[in-house]
């Protein structure tokens, strides 16, 4: 083989191996970030919706995060940026939120989370790691929902932002310096957050980001926009309209408590039955003439009902999982199966709506609840990991036409949201 | 939605949303697919599609052997079915 050709096959392999490899720690970077609310929403004293946004700048990260639901009342999140760019500070981030996660286990298992211990620990975790001159940022933050109260350990992070009921904005700055090889001390601070209706954490990739005018960085509009964003989604599209391109990781938790219960202006309750999923839907698309006139987003909002009252009815109170529906759909046997099965059926499914107000935007909110098993949402990472190979198109569909979907822990209630 | 067909081509006007669409569909073009080797079907408007179609139209390429080609009106249709990689399945094209 003439020397050229040789050496273009070999730099060709090179690349393929390089790629390869790649994928595989991308893929690893997903296994050690942990969401446990992942399409879920917080069903306590308020419903609060949780949304992420993660998107490295390159496959390796130098950002990381984790969200942990503790107990019944506490959640924790984290999010740690790794200082610069490419595979030390990546390999600090994961190394650290990994770390963390195992430890969260640990205490999870052992009814014994603490914070103070978790800091600490993680602390002297990454003193022997970090390099001398090396610094890491990192979030931690503990919400309890049975005393409305958030404790906090910042450590150089951009300050967090919380949005109260009359629309104040209250920023929360970092309590500690960026963690550093040499450091003992920590300090975590609490505070009430029983009037705060928005929380936005996040990494300093978003407001160092150059705008579009070039003069200013992001962090000049963050304020303003999250005071106007209802959803992480409003944020993201004010961001990404700012901005020429993304200029480091980013990552940002944005949470939303509604008073959903408080609101709710019509409810209804159906049967187990084909015939009453045809009610159903007639009974939405009215309420749907009357709330908006805007044909397209109330033709999305029907698609969204369909989907997520169809999956209420078949797999929640009818239990029929997706293996045996493919079955049943082969051999043509579908809706007399599930006829068959609604007979011995007795359970029902709710549906609430409400419409909210918001900085002269209105939302509405759908939730549709049924009376079966529940699912775990988990599986739900594999399918819009993979978009392209997935078993369950009705809840891919419903997110594609909505502004986004929330299941509650257990799988049996799903609120969605539609601006109007 | 409404539902025409003629020969072996199959016309879709107006949203596909209802379970009632669903069966609308599966109807028709069960009533084809016996004497049809090959389906034409035209998505005229619909801005999406439910999960129900999506899992019938597949199982007639993949179970019944139908060689289903299909033309799409609208731009968001045409994203989400590339975005579920049925593009090259249902041979969609734009019409």
């Amino acid at each position: 083989m003439p020397l050229q050709e040789q050496e273009i096959k070999e730099l060709k392999e090179k690349h393929e191996y390089q790629s390869y490899q790649e994928d595989l720690a991308f893929a690893k970077e997903l296994n050690i970030l942990r969401n446990d609310f992942y399409y879920q929403m917080i069903d306590a004293t308020h419903i609060s919706l949780v949304d992420f946004l993660y998107q490295p700048l390159d496959l390796i990260s130098g950002d990381a995060y984790t969200a942990r639901r503790i107990d019944e009342h506490r959640t924790f999140y984290l999010i740690v940026d790794g200082m610069g760019k490419g595979l030390s500070a990546s390999l600090t981030a994961m190394t650290m939120t990994s770390f963390i996660n195992h430890i969260i286990d640990k205490m999870i298992e052992h009814d014994s989370f603490s914070l103070d211990i978790l800091v600490k620990e993680s602390m002297a975790y990454m003193n022997p790691i970090l390099l001398e001159e090396e610094s890491v940022s990192v979030d931690y933050i503990l919400f309890d929902t049975a005393y409305d109260n958030l404790q906090y350990s910042k450590f150089g992070m951009p300050a967090s932002l919380m949005q109260d009921k009359s629309h104040n904005l209250i920023k929360i700055k970092s309590n500690n310096p960026p963690m550093s090889k040499y450091q003992l001390n920590y300090t975590i601070n609490e505070c009430d957050v029983k009037e705060i209706d928005k929380f936005l954490f996040f990494s300093d990739g978003i407001i160092e980001n150059t705008t579009s005018d070039n003069m200013r960085t992001y962090a000049d509009y963050i304020e303003d926009d999250f005071k106007h964003s209802f959803t992480r989604e409003d944020l993201k599209t004010k961001f990404f309209s700012k901005i020429d391109e993304a200029e480091d990781d980013i990552t940002l938790i944005f949470i939303n408590r509604i008073p959903f219960e408080d609101v709710v202006s019509y409810k209804e309750s159906f049967t187990t039955s084909l015939a009453d999923v045809d009610k159903a839907s007639e009974w939405y698309e009215k309420l749907w003439s009357s709330l908006s006139d805007n044909t397209e987003v109330s033709y999305k909002a029907g698609v969204v009902f369909t989907e997520l009252y169809m999956n209420a009815y078949e797999h929640g109170n009818l239990g029929i999982d997706s293996a045996t529906k493919h079955k049943l759909l082969d051999d043509d046997i579908y809706f007399e199966t599930l006829q068959e099965k609604e007979m011995s059926c007795n359970k029902k499914i709710d549906v609430k709506v409400s419409k909210l107000s918001y900085n002269s935007s209105n939302y509405v909110i759908t939730q549709i609840s049924d009376e079966g098993e529940g699912f775990d949402t988990q599986i739900l990472s594999e399918i819009f990991r993979n978009s392209k190979t997935f078993n369950g198109r009705g809840v891919f569909v419903s997110r594609s036409n909505s502004l986004g979907i929330y299941y509650n822990s257990k799988g049996t209630t799903v609120l969605y949201l539609h601006k109007v | 939605m409404e539902i025409s067909s003629s020969s072996n081509i199959i016309t879709i006007t107006g949203n596909i949303k209802s379970v009632g669409d669903f069966q609308s569909i599966k109807t028709t073009v069960d009533s084809l697919k016996s004497s049809n080797q090959t389906i034409f079907i035209e998505i005229k408007d619909s801005i999406s599609i439910t999960s129900s179609v999506i899992g019938y139209f597949n199982k007639l390429v993949l179970k019944d052997n139908i060689d289903v080609n299909m033309k799409v009106g609208d731009s968001q249709l045409m994203e989400l079915l590339d975005d579920l990689n049925l593009k090259s399945v249902f041979k969609v094209t734009a019409s």
